[in-house]
């Protein structure tokens, strides 16, 4: 397979809307700048839009996020920025090429002085006895799939988990005809309260809340606090969910089960970002404990600690769209500056704004940081014999057995029962083997969680890395084939 | 239950579709005044010798999913039934085998006309079922 070369001065990984953000400012700032993105639309997952295909008749009905998401990639458009959609990153290399293989099959290497990496987010996935039944959906994809596809995706519902997502999950599905048998969320109403005081300066934020509390409460959902879903029944799919109160270490009480007859559950407990390509990139991480993940160090421009390479986004840490613009147009304009376009000063003014805003943002992320934090009895839904790792099966008690012959990290337990070895390479199951490990090893989370990447990132046809191979031009090559 | 969807009658096909429909329990999205959207011209593609319909712009796991299917393959070791996880790239739960395209995830891939696809992965040719993960 041919592989093509090629030059930028600004790659950014992401057209979510910190990448855009991003894009725009350094393309403003003078740079050249290609956008790649796995998906056939610009948007990323919050600022998803229906196909090409559809025409939007009423765009009302899309919410605000439409809007935004509109008037983004409506400028995306009219700039000179290259949009690269239906293009994967499998790989980068220490000097910022990029391994790009797209939809059509073509491989290209994308050579960039500086990169943007704003790859986004996932639901963070929490493990219960049925969690692999067809019809458990992360609520992220439910979402997704009503909001661009606009399918409905199951008639009787719960929507469980814990955070902001899950409101505008159930209102979407009510207003799509689905009957939303109960809203399930692990916080309880009086630690929102305790919170109310720190989200006062966030008045945007609380419209939305009392838009979506109002809609809910309209349709008649029944909302329960300090509930979980705590197992899953059906034969080839789910026909009954089991939610049970939980105390505030969301440790379940026995005898408070209820049975609900349903054929989707949503769940959302949060969200991981994306950290593939700031560890293939060697930017130095740290660990976040309320979010439960690592992170990528940075300085107030956005700039890791490999020169030339900034995040932006979910990539820096889970915080929303609002945070993500703001951390996209400053990235955006360090990497333009970086690259050799002095930033007059208009656009010095417009990066101390954008500076301004991220700390203001900032506040409210970690407000839902200390509320929604996933408490440690979630992680104890899963039995022995439920599968942790959904591509290559292992259930609890191999982890546990592994444990006991001497894996003492998700590294070793990994190279004794294959976990986190499938395609999704970890980025389901790593942090739930890294909680099981580090309870039954007694050690903190954030020593046992080394699951680290290695190109290609996700699976990508074996003629791709053969070609490199027979070019022997890569590093990166090298080490996936 | 009959399946609605906005701009079928457009497309004039509401009544063929139906009757693909039969077993669904998930739905596309409300039709008539009150159509939010007008879907892409109705297709065809085959699910494993059934024809099933879609619109363009759907990916496959849509379109399997408005046709009501939930399981997509079982797994390899035990067996256990499987369809849409993640919903958004992630998860590679919902892999599907495509004619000329191997295994892919069905949350991403929008469906063709004509499209062979084949659920646990039968009927694709070795060559192009060879992917790389480690």
């Amino acid at each position: 397979m041919k592989t093509t070369v090629r030059r930028t001065e600004i790659a950014v990984l992401g057209a979510g809307p910190a990448g855009i953000a991003a894009a725009l400012a350094a393309s403003e700032a003078g740079a050249a700048v290609t956008v790649v993105d796995e998906y056939p639309r610009a948007g990323g997952q919050i600022y998803r839009q229906p196909p090409e295909a559809f025409r939007v008749l009423r765009p009302g009905r899309l919410g605000k996020e439409y809007k935004a998401a509109q008037r983004l990639s409506r400028k995306l458009a009219e700039s000179s920025v290259e949009l690269l959609t239906g293009t994967l990153v499998w790989g980068v290399d220490q000097d910022r090429t990029l391994f790009l293989y797209d939809e059509r099959g073509a491989s290209v290497e994308l050579k960039a002085h500086a990169i943007v990496v704003a790859s986004g987010a996932y639901d963070r996935p929490i493990a219960f006895p049925g969690w692999t039944l067809p019809g458990i959906w992360s609520a992220g994809g439910a979402q997704a799939m009503l909001k661009s596809q606009r399918i409905v995706p199951g008639h009787r519902v719960l929507v469980a988990g814990a955070g902001p997502l899950l409101l505008p999950v159930a209102t979407a599905l009510v207003e799509a005809g689905a009957k939303v048998l109960g809203v399930v969320e692990a916080t309880t109403r009086w630690e929102w309260a305790r919170q109310t005081h720190r989200m006062l300066g966030h008045r945007n934020r609380i419209s939305d809340f009392l838009y979506y509390e109002m809609r809910l409460l309209h349709a008649r959902v029944p909302r329960f606090f300090g509930h979980a879903v705590v197992r899953a029944d059906g034969t080839d799919g789910v026909a009954q969910a089991t939610i049970a109160a939980i105390d505030r270490q969301w440790q379940v009480t026995p005898g408070t089960e209820k049975r609900f007859d349903v054929d989707l559950v949503c769940i959302g407990y949060g969200f991981l970002s994306c950290m593939e390509l700031p560890r293939l990139l060697q930017c130095e991480l740290y660990f976040h404990p309320q979010q439960e993940q690592y992170l990528p160090r940075h300085n107030a421009d956005m700039e890791t600690s490999v020169p030339g390479v900034f995040v932006a986004g979910e990539t820096t840490g889970i915080g929303g769209a609002e945070l993500a613009l703001a951390e996209g147009e400053i990235a955006g304009l360090a990497a333009a500056r970086l690259v050799g376009h002095a930033l007059g000063a208009e656009r010095q003014r417009a990066m101390a704004a954008a500076q301004k805003l991220r700390r203001h943002q900032l506040g409210f992320a970690r407000v839902l940081d200390a509320l929604f934090a996933p408490q440690p009895g979630i992680y104890r839904l899963a039995q022995p014999d439920t599968p942790l790792c959904r591509c290559e099966e292992v259930t609890v008690a191999e982890i546990q057995d592994a444990v006991r012959r001497g894996g003492r990290s998700v590294r070793a337990v990994k190279a004794a029962t294959r976990v986190g070895m499938g395609p999704c390479q970890g980025r389901i199951c790593g942090n739930l083997v890294a909680h099981l490990v580090a309870r039954e090893t007694g050690r903190p989370v954030s020593e046992v969680m080394d699951l680290s990447p290695r190109p290609p990132v996700k699976p990508v046809p074996l003629a791709v890395l053969a070609g490199l191979a027979a070019e022997g031009s890569s590093e990166a090559a090298r080490t996936a084939t | 239950m009959i399946c609605h969807r906005a701009g079928g009658a457009r497309h004039g096909v509401a009544g063929n579709e139906t009757a693909h429909m039969g077993r669904g329990r998930a739905m596309r999205e409300e039709v008539g005044r009150r159509a939010v959207v007008e879907r892409g011209k109705l297709i065809e593609f085959v699910v494993d010798g059934e024809v099933l319909p879609a619109y363009v712009g759907e990916t496959i796991a849509g379109a399997l999913t408005a046709a009501g299917r939930r399981v997509f393959r079982h797994s390899e070791k035990t067996g256990s039934p499987r369809g849409v996880f993640c919903g958004i790239g992630i998860c590679f739960d919902c892999l599907v085998a495509v004619e000329g395209l191997g295994r892919v995830r069905s949350c991403m891939v929008e469906v063709r006309p004509g499209m062979r696809v084949s659920l646990e992965g039968r009927g694709v040719a070795a060559s192009e079922d060879d992917r790389a993960t480690d």
